[in-house]
C-alpha cells in the first residue's frame, strides 16, 4: 500500500513537471552568460588598453576605443563570386523580382531653378525628399510638394553640357549637402561657407511623438535657413578631429544614432593621409579611428584618376562603406565594429590597391570597375565595368558594362548582360549602363535600374522626361504623358 | 453485477451511519479534487487555443546589467524582421512594442474619453498567433492602411458599445490629433498573457521611426514561428543565439522559451505588459492538495472496510465454501468500492457544478466544465484510481481470510493491521499541516499589510496622468481645498517601481559607479509621503529651474561645449551606504549632485528588498499625481479632484486608485493562495474528522462488551471516555510530532519568496497541534460519552 501511494506521487510531480513543453531552441544559458561575461572583460580591457596608449601619446585621456575588423565567426563575409555565371547572363522578368511597382510623380517645384541639374531622392517611411545643389525638397509620399528644408545660394557658371564652379563660387555657397536619412529624421550638413560656419542639421520628420522635445526657442542666431536643429558644430571642437576634415567637401557625413556620427571620404586624397572612418560624439570626440589600410602616399603626378563610386548606404538601420578600388563592403556597428559583410571577387580582374586604381600610369583596361552596388532586403544589384568609366574610354570603344542581381535568400547571382556598350546621353558627356535585358511583364513600362532604397530597404529608380526620352525616345511613362526635362518619376519596386 | 448491487444497497442500508461517512468522505474529497483538477487543467491550457503554439517561441535576452546576467523579454524593435529575414527556418517572426502609457481614446471630439494601452505589431503578428478570433473584421486586410486601428474586444465595447466597430473612426488625441479607421476586433482570451487594449501596425508613422533602432527597448517582446518540420542544427542555434552581436556593439544573447511555457515557467521579470503569469510551483502544491486529500478520503474507505470486515465474515465464508476463488471475492469488494466512488463521483460533480462560481471569484479564475472526451475520460480515470487504491487493500485483505477460520469464530478485525492504527495519524498528519500552512499565509499576509513601508501611505490617492510637463496650478488649486492636504508629482506611485541606471561618481579620486533605481518625483514628495530626511534636504528644484539648466546645457552643446547641468538628487540610505562614504551631500552622481538622504522606505512589494534609489526631479517623466486626502469626506473630495483634473487636462480620462487599493493587488496571487488553502484545509479537516468518527463508531461499537464488563466491575465514566480516548489521541500527537519539523521546512522555504517575512513563531505549531487536538477530541469524546453512559445490561446483552 505505502509503495503504491510512493508510485502515485511521483507519476504525479511526472506528470506536472512534464508539462513544460518540449524547447527545439534550448540552450545552455549558463554557457551563454559566462560568455557574455567573458566578452564584456575583453571589451573593457581592449578599451581601457587603447585609451591609455592614446592618452600616453597625445596626453589626453578619454575613452578612446580601437576598431575592431574581426569577421563574424558565426556569419563570415559572403564573397560574391564575379566572374562565375559571365557566360551565361539571361533576361530576366521583373515579376521574378517583384510583386508590385508604384509611380508617384513628384509635384512640380514652385522654384523651377531646383531642378535644373536634376535631382537625386531619398525615401523615408513618411517622405519624398529631392534634393540637389539647389537645396532639399519635402514632398508627400504621393509626390505632393509639401516645403522645403533648405534652399540654398549656390553659384556656377553653366557649359554645354554640364557646369562649372570657380574656387570664388565655391567659397560662396550658403545650403545644405549630404542628405541622409536615419531613425526617422533627416539629416544634412548646413555650410555657410562665406561665415566659415557648419552644422550638421537634424530634422525630426516625426515631430510630436509621446516623448515631446525640451520646449526650448528655435536657436537662430546662427542664422540657419534650413529646418531643423544643429545637432553639431562642424567647425567649433577642433580638438579630436580637424574641422577641416568636417567641412571637406569629399567627406560625407553619416549619423550613426545614439550620438554617434561617422565621418568617411567619398574619394580618397592622394596628397595627405586620411581615415577609412572616423566616428566621433556629436561634441566632436573621436570615439573610434578606423584607418585607410590602403593609402595613397607621395603621389607626386599631376593628374590622377578620380574615384569609382563607393558609394556607402543604409540597410536595416546600419551604415555600409566601402573604400574606393577596394573588395570588401563594411557594416559599421558603432562604435567600433567595422564588420566584412561581402568580398567582390573578381579574380584576376581585381584592382589590386587604390594606387592602381587611382593612377593612370596603370591601366585598367582589361580591369573590372565597380559602378553601382546596391543592396536591398532582398538582392544586390551591382553594375560593374571593364576599364575605367569617362568619355574617353566610352568614346574609344574601350569601355564595358556587366550587370547582375544577387538574390540573397538562396545565395545566387544571376547575370543580367556582359561587356554591353554603354551609353552616352546627349545631355551629358559621361557615359552610363545601359538598361537591357529585364523585361517588365508587370505593366508596360521599360524598367529601370533601382539607384537607391527606401527606409525599409524597397529599391527605387527616379526618371525624369529627359532621361526617358533619352533612352527611350519616349515622354510617356508610368500613365504619364508628355514628361518634360524637370518631371520626376519614381517608380517604387516592391 | 445484479447481485453485487443488491449487497451493496443492503449493506449501505443496514449501516447508514457508516455509509454517509464513506460517501461524503469521497463526495468531498473527489469534489475538493475535481475544482483542483479544473484549475490544473485551465493552468496547463495557456496559450494552447493557437493551432500553431508549438512551433512559437518567445525570445529572450541574456544582457549583463551591473555585475550580473539578467534574462528578460526585453527585445530589440528590428529583431524580429531581421530572424525572419535571415534563417529560412523562421516561417514567421513578430513582436508587440507596447506605448510606455497610456492614450485617451474616443469616438468623437465630443465623446467620453478611455484610457487603454496600446501597441505595435508587425504584419506577422496573426500568422504567429494564429488563435485571436476577429469578432470583427477580417485577418488579411486588417493591416493595410497605416491608419488602421485594431481593437480589443472589451475595448470595442467600451467605445461603441453593442454596435459593431468595424469601418468607424477612433480618436486619438493626446499630444497631437491622430484619427484611426478600426479596421479589426479581436478577442483575447483568458488563457493567454498578451493583453493590448488596441494595436497599430508597425507601417504607422509613430512606429517607423523606431523599427530600425537597435538601441535596447525595454518595451518591445518578440516572436518567432518555426517552420514546420524545420532542421534545427548545432550551427543554427549558434547563430541565432548571437544574432544581437551581428548588428550592435551589445554581447546579448538570444534564447528561445516555447509559448507555452509562458504561463507557468516564467522565471524573469517581464516588467508589466504579461498578464496573467502563473507558476508550475502552484500546480505542483494544488495538484499535491488534490492527491492528499483524495488519499485521506481513499484512506477512511479502505480502513473503515477492514475494520468491519467481521460483519462479511460470514459471506466470504460462504461464499468460499461454496467454491468462490479468492479473485472473485476480491473482484466483488473492488466493485463495491468502484460503485461507492461513482456515486460520490456524481454528488461531487453536482457539488461542483453549484460551487464553481464561488470557488472561481476565490480563485480569480473563470473556470467551467469542459464536456470534452478527454475532460470525460480524465474524470472516469479518476473515479477508477480512487476507487481501486480505496478498494485494493480492503479487497484483497477481506478475500485472504480462510473460509475454516472464519466459520470457527476466528475475528481478526483490526488485528494484525498497523495499517488501520496509522490512518488517525496519517489523517492528521495532512490536517494539522493544512492548518500550519493557512496560520503561516494569513500571518505573512498580515505581515504585509501592516508593515511600516516607511512612509506615509494612507488616503493617498494616485491619479495617473500621462506625460503632463505643466502641473503646478493644478497642484497649488488642488492645495486650496482644505481636504487636501498634499500633492506631488512623480512618475508613478512607489508601488513596484524598477528602472534601473548606472551612474558614475568619483570617489577620492578613484572612477566608481553606482546601480541603483531612478525615481522620478518633484519637490514635494518628501512631504506628501512624509518620508525621513536623515541628511541634507529634499530636492528643491522645481520645474522652471530645470528647463533653465536644460537651456544652458542645449546651448553649450551647440557651442561645442559640454556644460554640466546641475540638477539636485536625493538617494536613500541603501544607496548611501553603497557609497561607502560618511557624508555623500555635495558628490556629484553622473550629472547630478546629491542635495540629501532619505530613510529607507518600500518602493517595491515585500518580495524585494530595499535597494539604492536616486529620487530626481525630471519633468519629462511625470506620469502622475499622488494627493493625501484627508480621511473625512472622502466622495465630495474625489469629486472635486476629478473636476480640477478635468478643467485643466481635459484631453485625458480621470481615473484614481487608493494606495492601499494598489498595494493589495500586488499581493493577489499570496491572498488567493492563502483562500484557497484556507478552502482546503477546512476540506481537509473535514474528511479526517469523518475518518475517526468513523473509526471512533466502530471501536466503541466493537468495544460494547468491554465497555459493559469495565462499568460492571466498577469503572467511572470518565475512566470509560478516556480509555476510549486515549487511543486516538495519541496517534494525534504522533502525527503532530512527525508534521512539525516537516512544516517548518516547508513554510520556510515558502516564506524564502519574500524579502521581509513574519516569523515562523513557536505558538503556530502549537496552536496547530492544540487544535487538532481539540478537533479529534470533540470528534471522538461523544461518541466515547454515549458509550460510556450506556446501560452495562444493554451492552451485554447486546453481545
Amino acid at each position: 500500500m505505502n509503495k503504491l501511494i510512493l508510485i502515485l506521487l511521483a507519476g504525479l510531480i511526472l506528470i506536472t513537471l512534464s508539462c513544460k513543453h518540449r524547447n527545439r531552441l534550448k540552450a545552455d544559458e549558463t554557457f551563454l552568460s559566462e560568455e557574455i561575461l567573458k566578452e564584456e572583460a575583453e571589451k573593457a580591457e581592449a578599451s581601457q588598453t587603447f585609451s591609455a596608449e592614446v592618452g600616453k601619446s597625445t596626453g589626453e585621456s578619454f575613452m578612446r576605443m580601437e576598431e575592431d575588423r574581426s569577421p563574424d565567426a558565426t556569419n563570415p563575409p559572403i564573397v560574391l563570386d564575379i566572374l562565375s555565371g559571365r557566360e551565361n547572363p539571361q533576361k530576366v522578368k521583373v515579376s521574378d523580382l517583384f510583386s508590385e511597382i508604384k509611380y508617384i510623380k513628384l509635384e512640380h517645384l514652385p522654384d523651377s531653378a531646383f531642378y535644373e541639374r536634376g535631382i537625386d531622392v531619398l525615401i523615408s517611411d513618411k517622405f519624398i525628399y529631392g534634393y540637389s545643389m539647389n537645396g532639399i525638397a519635402q514632398y508627400s509620399l504621393d509626390g505632393y510638394f509639401i516645403k522645403y528644408i533648405c534652399k540654398n545660394e549656390a553659384f556656377y557658371t553653366k557649359m554645354d553640357r554640364g557646369i562649372m564652379i570657380t574656387s570664388e563660387q565655391y567659397n560662396m555657397f550658403i545650403g545644405a549637402t549630404n542628405p541622409k536619412l536615419k531613425d526617422g529624421k533627416l539629416y544634412y550638413k548646413y555650410e555657410n561657407r562665406p561665415a566659415k560656419s557648419g552644422y550638421l542639421m537634424e530634422y525630426d520628420e516625426l515631430a510630436g511623438m509621446e516623448t515631446l522635445s525640451l520646449p526650448v526657442q528655435q536657436e537662430n542666431s546662427q542664422n540657419i535657413r534650413g529646418l531643423g536643429n544643429p545637432v553639431m558644430d562642424l567647425l567649433a571642437n577642433t580638438r579630436n578631429y580637424a574641422s577641416n576634415e568636417m567641412m571637406t567637401s569629399p567627406t560625407e557625413i553619416n549619423p550613426l544614432g545614439n550620438g554617434l556620427v561617422g565621418f568617411s571620404m567619398r574619394g580618397k586624397p592622394m596628397t595627405r593621409q586620411s581615415n577609412f572612418v572616423t566616428v566621433t560624439s556629436l561634441s566632436g570626440d573621436t570615439v573610434c579611428s578606423m584607418k585607410d589600410y590602403d593609402p595613397i602616399n607621395n603621389y607626386s603626378k599631376s593628374v590622377g584618376r578620380g574615384a569609382e563610386d563607393a558609394y556607402n548606404y543604409y540597410l536595416d538601420g546600419f551604415l555600409h562603406l566601402r573604400q574606393v578600388y577596394n573588395d570588401t563592403i563594411y557594416r559599421l556597428i558603432p562604435p567600433n565594429q567595422l564588420i566584412p559583410k561581402y568580398i567582390l571577387d573578381f579574380g584576376e580582374f581585381g584592382i589590386e590597391s587604390s594606387l592602381e586604381g587611382m593612377d593612370p600610369g596603370f591601366s585598367l583596361e582589361n580591369k573590372f570597375v565597380p559602378e553601382d552596388f546596391l543592396e536591398t532586403s532582398r538582392f544586390i544589384f551591382f553594375t560593374y565595368t571593364k576599364n575605367y568609366p569617362c568619355p574617353n574610354t566610352a568614346k574609344n570603344g574601350t569601355l564595358k558594362y556587366s550587370r547582375l542581381i544577387y538574390n540573397k535568400k538562396v545565395r545566387k547571382i544571376d547575370y543580367i548582360y556582359v561587356d554591353e556598350q554603354c551609353m552616352v546621353t546627349s545631355g551629358s558627356s559621361w557615359p552610363s549602363a545601359p538598361d537591357l535585358n529585364i523585361e517588365n511583364d508587370l505593366d508596360d513600362n521599360p524598367f529601370f535600374w533601382p539607384v537607391d532604397i527606401t527606409s525599409s530597404g524597397l529599391p527605387f529608380s527616379a526618371i525624369s522626361g529627359k532621361i526617358l526620352f533619352e533612352k527611350f525616345e519616349s515622354r510617356d511613362f508610368a500613365g504619364y504623358k508628355n514628361l518634360s526635362d524637370k518631371d520626376f518619376v519614381i517608380a517604387l519596386y516592391k | 453485477m445484479k447481485l453485487t448491487f443488491k449487497i451493496l444497497f443492503r449493506k449501505l442500508a443496514r449501516k447508514p451511519i457508516y455509509s454517509a461517512i464513506t460517501i461524503i468522505g469521497f463526495t468531498f474529497g473527489i469534489a475538493a479534487s475535481l475544482l483542483i483538477y479544473l484549475w490544473v487543467y485551465n493552468e496547463l491550457s495557456y496559450e494552447k487555443f493557437h493551432p500553431g503554439y508549438k512551433q512559437v517561441y518567445r525570445v529572450l535576452t541574456l544582457s549583463k546589467q551591473g555585475d550580473e546576467i539578467v534574462k528578460s523579454a526585453r527585445s530589440y524593435s528590428p529583431l524580429a524582421n531581421t530572424l525572419k529575414k535571415d534563417y529560412p527556418q523562421i516561417e514567421y517572426a513578430t513582436y508587440l512594442s507596447y506605448s510606455s502609457e497610456d492614450s485617451p481614446l474616443q469616438i468623437s471630439d465630443d465623446a467620453d474619453k478611455v484610457e487603454a494601452r496600446g501597441c505595435w505589431i508587425n504584419d506577422d503578428f496573426f500568422n504567429v498567433f494564429d488563435g485571436f478570433e476577429f469578432l470583427e473584421g477580417d485577418k488579411q486586410f486588417v493591416y493595410g492602411d497605416p491608419d488602421n486601428i485594431i481593437l480589443n474586444e472589451t475595448l470595442a465595447k467600451k467605445l461603441f458599445g453593442q454596435e459593431p466597430a468595424l469601418g468607424k473612426t477612433v480618436i486619438i488625441n493626446k499630444y497631437t490629433r491622430d484619427v484611426y479607421k478600426v479596421s479589426a476586433v479581436i478577442r483575447i482570451p483568458q488563457q493567454s498573457h498578451i493583453g493590448f487594449d488596441y494595436a497599430f501596425s508597425d507601417k504607422n508613422s509613430q512606429a517607423a521611426a523606431f523599427a530600425g533602432n537597435w538601441s535596447i527597448s525595454a518595451h518591445v517582446h518578440s516572436y518567432i514561428k518555426l517552420k514546420e518540420g524545420s532542421e534545427i542544427s548545432e550551427t543554427f542555434l549558434s547563430e541565432i543565439t548571437n544574432l544581437v552581436s551581428r548588428y550592435t556593439s551589445f554581447t546579448d544573447k538570444l534564447v528561445f522559451q516555447p509559448l507555452a511555457d509562458i504561463h507557468l515557467f516564467t522565471d524573469y521579470e517581464t516588467l508589466f505588459y504579461d498578464k496573467n503569469i502563473g507558476s508550475y510551483k502552484y500546480v505542483l502544491i494544488f495538484s499535491g492538495l488534490a492527491f492528499l486529500i483524495v488519499l485521506m478520503a481513499a484512506l477512511n474507505f479502505s480502513v473503515l472496510s477492514i475494520a468491519r470486515a467481521s460483519e462479511r465474515f460470514t459471506e466470504i465464508g460462504v461464499k468460499k465454501v461454496n467454491g468462490a476463488g479468492r479473485i472473485k471475492i476480491a473482484a466483488q469488494f473492488m466493485g463495491e468500492s468502484l460503485l461507492q466512488t461513482v456515486t460520490s463521483l456524481v454528488l461531487a460533480v453536482i457539488i461542483v457544478l453549484i460551487v464553481l462560481p464561488w470557488f472561481n471569484s476565490l480563485s480569480g479564475q473563470q473556470l467551467f466544465f469542459h464536456w470534452s472526451l478527454p475532460f470525460i475520460l480524465s474524470l472516469i480515470l479518476l473515479t477508477a484510481i480512487v476507487g481501486f487504491v480505496a478498494g485494493l487493500y480492503p479487497a484483497f485483505f477481506l478475500s485472504s481470510f480462510k473460509p475454516s477460520g472464519i466459520l470457527k469464530g476466528y475475528n481478526p478485525s483490526g488485528a494484525g493491521s498497523g495499517f488501520i492504527k496509522y490512518l488517525p495519524a496519517v489523517q492528521f498528519v495532512i490536517a494539522i499541516f493544512f492548518i500550519i500552512a493557512t496560520s503561516v499565509f494569513v500571518k505573512q499576509m498580515n505581515y504585509i499589510r501592516t508593515k511600516d513601508l516607511g512612509f506615509d501611505n494612507d488616503n493617498i490617492v494616485v491619479v495617473p496622468t500621462g506625460l503632463w510637463y505643466d502641473n503646478r496650478t493644478f497642484k497649488e488649486e488642488l492645495m486650496k481645498n482644505p481636504n487636501i492636504l498634499g500633492v506631488s508629482a512623480s512618475v508613478g506611485a512607489p508601488i513596484d517601481f524598477d528602472w534601473h541606471i548606472t551612474l558614475p561618481y568619483n570617489r577620492n579620486g578613484e572612477n566608481d559607479s553606482l546601480q541603483a533605481s531612478l525615481f522620478f518625483a518633484d519637490e514635494d514628495f518628501a512631504e506628501t509621503y512624509k518620508l525621513e530626511i536623515v541628511k541634507g534636504q529634499f530636492l528643491q528644484m522645481n520645474y522652471a529651474n530645470y528647463w533653465e539648466e536644460s537651456k544652458k546645457k542645449w546651448e553649450s552643446r551647440k557651442g561645442g561645449q559640454k556644460y554640466s547641468m546641475s540638477i539636485p538628487v536625493v538617494i536613500n540610505e541603501s544607496a548611501e551606504k553603497a557609497l561607502g562614504l560618511d557624508d555623500p551631500i555635495g558628490l556629484r552622481l553622473g550629472d547630478d549632485v546629491i542635495v540629501g538622504v532619505v530613510k529607507d522606505f518600500h518602493f517595491r512589494p515585500l518580495h524585494y528588498p530595499i535597494t539604492p534609489m536616486v529620487i530626481t526631479n525630471n519633468p519629462e517623466s511625470i506620469m502622475a499625481m499622488n494627493i493625501k486626502i484627508a480621511p473625512g469626506n472622502r466622495a465630495q473630495t474625489l469629486q472635486f479632484i476629478g473636476d480640477t483634473y478635468r478643467k485643466y487636462r481635459d484631453q485625458r480620462n480621470f481615473s484614481y486608485s487608493f494606495f492601499e487599493d494598489m498595494l493589495s493587488q500586488r499581493y493577489d496571487s499570496e491572498i488567493r493562495l492563502r483562500n484557497l488553502t484556507i478552502l482546503f484545509s477546512v476540506l481537509s479537516i473535514i474528511i479526517a474528522m469523518l475518518g475517526i468518527l468513523g473509526m471512533s463508531f466502530f471501536s466503541c461499537d466493537r468495544r460494547t462488551k468491554e465497555i459493559g464488563l469495565r462499568k460492571v466491575n466498577g469503572a467511572s465514566i470518565h475512566e470509560v471516555i478516556l480509555l476510549l480516548n486515549k487511543d486516538f489521541l495519541k496517534w494525534v500527537l504522533v502525527a503532530f510530532l512527525i508534521i512539525v519539523p516537516l512544516s517548518w521546512y516547508i513554510m520556510h522555504n515558502w516564506l524564502q519568496n519574500f524579502a521581509y517575512k513574519t516569523n515562523l513563531s513557536w505558538w503556530v505549531f502549537a496552536l496547530a497541534g492544540v487544535l487538532a487536538l481539540g478537533i479529534a477530541l470533540l470528534t471522538v469524546s461523544f461518541q466515547s460519552w454515549k458509550a460510556a453512559t450506556k446501560n452495562p445490561v444493554e451492552s451485554l446483552r447486546y453481545e
